[in-house]
């Protein structure tokens, strides 16, 4: 194997579609290579290397056969991708080829049509048909050609034509490759040469009929997304197995026009070395280049021919034209620098509608609205020299959170409200990026590794703020960045692996630092530092424990609306698990969600219960007004999240003043003791006595009446006086077990909770 | 709105297998092929008519990633149906099935009515378990069965109706007892005090309060 390609990541998704096989780079964010089923003549397992696969395929570009081989993760991997394939290859077998449906406006298309109309016209007419057509061009477009055709000094109306056509050509493929297809979502016509209104004599109508034939093979491959990149995975596949078998022979049923039939996706170098000669293209002289050819005829494909005389016969037919030739080169020539500049400018299209998504991905309204003062002091705070060296104090940094986050600062405010955790920790001060002090891989090694988890990642993609403009498309850009997140996390993290809810608070990362690896760092910051981590853990526990808190909470606080939920059976797990999982993303918009943020990376994951309580707490009475079970989850889910601005910033001003920390910690105690003395207990009372006991500490979300007060019995032990002293000297082995395992993969630098105000 | 009984469901069964569309379909009637994942439970709700009483169904729909399980666990109380869900298309969503009907059986009451469901049937071309086997499953382990599309809304009401009426019979039999609310089931506030299942005193002021 080529040492080039393995240092790189060549993890990829390989997507079997319902006509199309393709491979989709993570890290490209791109499609590498997409086949359709009719294109591919044979599909194999490797036999003594069952973890190999591969496929011969006609290649539309050149007209030989290529065989692509893989390796996939194991042959099961392997084993399942062939059955896949077969079921895939008989479903498409069966459901007839789809009707291909030509987009009317593709450049192309219309340089088609505009041949099929000219044909059998005397030049002067043609003349004027073309004329006409350039008058509905843009104007810039139309005064371009109209310069180069003056330029040009063609001699006679046939010439002109021939001019006048291949200028217009050259424009339709430029035009060709920025066309979006209308059947691709997007229908804006932004090029047209044809005239809707006219329709094309009926006289053609049996040629354009079999030139839309060609025309249909040529442009399918044109309809598929953007796969530029083929040639990389042709070596990447070659360096995997050599074999890249190239067949000299042609498929009759692709080879209906050889030439003829990708003029689109050609690249434009061929344009110059299959020598162009211009002056020989006459519109009617319909000389078939294969005589056996059924589309001939097709008028589109005579000027292919002549426009890309084939060396087999490149006898100029004109011996007249060699001074032209030479000029129409150089014509031309520059004509490709122009588009190949067009293509550099697409590129920094590219690179600056990167930098728009950042719009996109934050597409919401600050719900403390930051004044300039606040963004002042953000800015002066992010500027400071030495910043990741000089605390800052607590006080000026809690009142800057308080008085709003600008948006577009957000992600780098949250850097530096990590940084100066670290070094209240007294952590080190290198950088949070900082790879090398990580006993972890590094990100971009991760990325190269495959995860066990990959299926359920895949499986929830789709279902992370699908209504996101930066998630919405399936495997795009955003996320493929998210896949990428969670394989790492995944990876980092083998006891969590990928649990359901991570993929929201990692894509509020990914939305506001805009970066993959930055996004990466921040959660693993949160999960092992702060320690959200144990919440996600196979048997939730943590989880279970948070909600036996919240409980605990509401009913010192509010005890009518605990009483209410009690009544009416409502556990916190019912409606508070997503708010922990998911820091509240799974339900409240971004603008309530990156408040929640800022706080959780100033105080750590005690925010929750706080904006929980606050949340709860302001919407008592309205709670209490629903007298049933399904009013007051409705309330809770839908009409909870939904509220106005101004009510949310109350929240987070009743949110940054609490108290609660002792308490919560005194709570994960006795939850812990209760475990304990269950455990002691188990030895001396009947099995199920003890069993019903562990159902209690299961705990809280059973609900049942009498479960509060058994709780309240069970406290009264270890909970009363001195709660917070007795069980720290004596911690219970669920407490210790918790712990260690804890500090044992936040390497003991983690704090349970963050200290407060 | 009044209503005779009120019975509790419970969807289980592996992620991504079409749970929440199933819900969906069932009590909106509209399929939506884009929706968030279910962190932990969400709520629906419907009315039905069987034998000409109105019952409402209280349905709750599940996470279906294993490490919720130890959370979900918790809502087969009181459940008086679970519709057991698997992906035609998915094998291994199949082969789960022990294990989730280990999970049922062990925290639910013995009469809990499961309906087994392949769902997807929309997706015949790619199909992975035959319904055969989905019928062969459920006689072992007498479970209704059905195979249904949550996209076409091909026998969704038919699921959650048939599960109702068999839970309805098992009603009539006597086998539940409905005064035992952990059964999930629940007497309407309005349900008429001539009907062979009355609540008495205790229980209709209880089915006041605690149910809908």
């Amino acid at each position: 194997m080529d040492q080039k390609y393995r240092d790189k990541n060549r993890t990829m998704l390989f997507q079997i579609g319902k006509q199309e096989i393709s491979l989709i780079s993570p890290d490209k964010k791109s499609i590498l290579l997409e086949k359709k089923f009719k294109d591919i003549s044979f599909c194999s397992q490797g036999y003594r290397h069952a973890e190999h696969f591969g496929f011969i395929c006609g290649e539309s570009t050149t007209d030989n056969y290529v065989c692509y081989v893989f390796r996939g993760q194991s042959s099961s991997v392997v084993d399942e991708i062939m059955a896949t394939l077969k079921q895939a290859f008989t479903c498409a077998y069966q459901t007839k080829p789809a009707k291909y449906t030509v987009c009317e406006q593709c450049p192309m298309q219309q340089f088609h049509k505009l041949c099929v109309e000219m044909e059998g016209m005397p030049p002067d007419k043609i003349y004027m048909t073309i004329m006409k057509r350039l008058e509905t061009m843009p104007d810039e477009d139309q005064s371009e050609i109209l310069d180069q055709l003056a330029e040009a000094h063609g001699n006679g109306r046939h010439e002109k034509n021939d001019q006048l056509m291949t200028l217009i050509r050259l424009l339709c493929e430029r035009k060709q490759k920025i066309h979006v297809h209308y059947n691709e979502g997007i229908s804006k016509l932004e090029f047209s040469i044809f005239d809707s209104k006219k329709a094309v004599s009926s006289t053609f109508d049996h040629l354009r009929s079999k030139a839309k034939k060609s025309i249909n093979l040529s442009f399918d491959f044109t309809t598929r997304i953007t796969a530029t990149r083929t040639t990389d995975l042709v070596a990447a596949a070659a360096a995997m197995t050599p074999p890249r078998a190239e067949f000299d022979r042609n498929a009759a049923e692709f080879s209906l026009s050889p030439i003829g039939s990708r003029p689109a996706y050609r690249p434009r170098s061929h344009t110059i070395a299959s020598g162009v000669t211009i002056s020989d293209a006459r519109m009617r002289s319909a000389i078939p280049e294969h005589p056996e050819s059924p589309v001939t005829t097709s008028p589109m494909i005579n000027m292919f021919m002549k426009v890309n005389t084939h060396p087999k016969n490149g006898t100029p037919q004109n011996n007249t034209t060699s001074t032209k030739d030479m000029s129409y080169r150089k014509k031309i020539f520059t004509r490709i620098l122009l588009i190949r500049m067009e293509k550099e400018n697409l590129k920094l299209k590219a690179l600056h509608d990167e930098k728009t998504t950042d719009q996109v991905q934050l597409d919401y309204e600050d719900i403390t609205p930051c004044l300039s003062d606040a963004s002042q002091v953000w800015t002066e705070l992010l500027n400071a020299p030495e910043r990741e060296s000089q605390r800052i104090d607590p006080d000026k940094l809690l009142s800057a959170v308080k008085a709003g986050v600008p948006r577009s600062k957000r992600g780098q405010v949250w850097v530096l409200l990590v940084e100066q955790h670290l070094l209240k920790q007294g952590g080190s001060s290198s950088s949070i990026w900082d790879a090398a002090t990580d006993p972890q891989k590094p990100y971009d090694e991760l990325l190269k590794e495959l995860t066990s988890h990959q299926h359920h990642i895949l499986l929830d993609l789709g279902r992370t703020f699908p209504q996101h403009a930066y998630f919405t498309k399936q495997l795009g850009a955003g996320q493929l960045a998210l896949f990428n997140i969670l394989k790492a996390y995944s990876l980092c993290d083998g006891e969590v692996g990928y649990c359901q809810g991570l993929s929201f608070v990692a894509a509020v990362l990914l939305l506001h630092m805009g970066n993959e690896e930055k996004a990466f760092c921040l959660l693993k910051f949160l999960m092992f530092r702060v320690g959200f981590r144990r919440q996600y853990k196979p048997d939730m526990s943590a989880l279970q424990i948070q909600m036996y808190q919240l409980s605990r909470l509401l009913h010192d606080q509010y005890r009518d609306l605990y009483e209410h939920f009690e009544q009416h059976e409502i556990v916190p797990s019912l409606y508070a698990a997503p708010w922990f999982l998911t820091v509240f993303s799974s339900q409240f918009p971004l603008r309530f969600v990156a408040r929640v943020f800022d706080l959780v990376f100033l105080h750590g994951i005690e925010v929750i219960f706080r904006v929980a309580l606050v949340l709860l707490g302001t919407h008592r009475e309205q709670i209490m007004q629903c007298s049933k079970f399904e009013s007051v989850m409705d309330f809770l889910k839908t009409s909870l999240p939904s509220m106005g601005v101004i009510p949310m910033e109350r929240i987070f001003n009743q949110s940054t003043v609490s108290t609660l920390r002792a308490r919560v910690r005194g709570m994960e105690r006795d939850k812990a003791n209760l475990l304990e003395t269950i455990t002691k207990l188990k030895a001396h009372v009947p099995p199920d006595v003890a069993a019903r006991m562990l159902d209690v500490t299961q705990l809280n979300e059973n609900g049942s009446e009498t479960l509060p007060k058994n709780l309240q019995l069970q406290f009264a032990g270890p909970g009363q006086g001195d709660r917070h002293v007795q069980p720290a000297a004596r911690p219970s082995p669920v407490a210790c077990a918790g712990l260690s395992a804890e500090s044992g993969s936040s390497r003991g630098t983690r704090e349970p909770l963050i200290e407060l105000q | 709105m009044s209503y005779a009984y009120l019975f509790k469901y419970i969807i289980i069964g592996d992620t991504g297998v079409g749970k929440s569309c199933l819900l969906l379909q069932f009590t909106d009637k509209r399929f939506q092929p884009v929706h968030d994942l279910t962190i932990g439970v969400e709520f629906g709700a419907r009315m039905i008519t069987i034998d000409g009483k109105q019952i409402k169904l209280q349905i709750w729909d599940t996470a279906g990633q294993e490490s919720f399980r130890s959370i979900t666990r918790s809502y087969y109380r009181g459940a008086a149906g679970a519709l057991l869900v698997y992906d035609i298309t998915r094998r291994d969503t199949f082969t789960h099935l022990t294990t989730w009907l280990e999970d049922a059986r062990q925290h639910s009451n013995s009469n809990m009515v499961i309906m087994l469901i392949g769902n997807k049937t929309d997706l015949e071309s790619r199909r992975d378990v035959k319904k055969e086997e989905g019928e062969a499953f459920a006689r072992e382990h007498g479970l209704i069965f059905m195979e249904t599309s949550a996209k076409t809304a091909a026998n969704v009401e038919e699921a959650f109706i048939n599960t109702a009426k068999e839970i309805y019979e098992k009603i009539q039999e006597g086998v539940f007892d409905i005064n035992n609310e952990a059964n999930g089931i629940k007497i309407g506030p309005q349900h008429s005090p001539s009907s062979p299942h009355a609540p008495s005193g205790s229980l209709g002021q209880q089915a006041g309060g605690g149910c809908c």
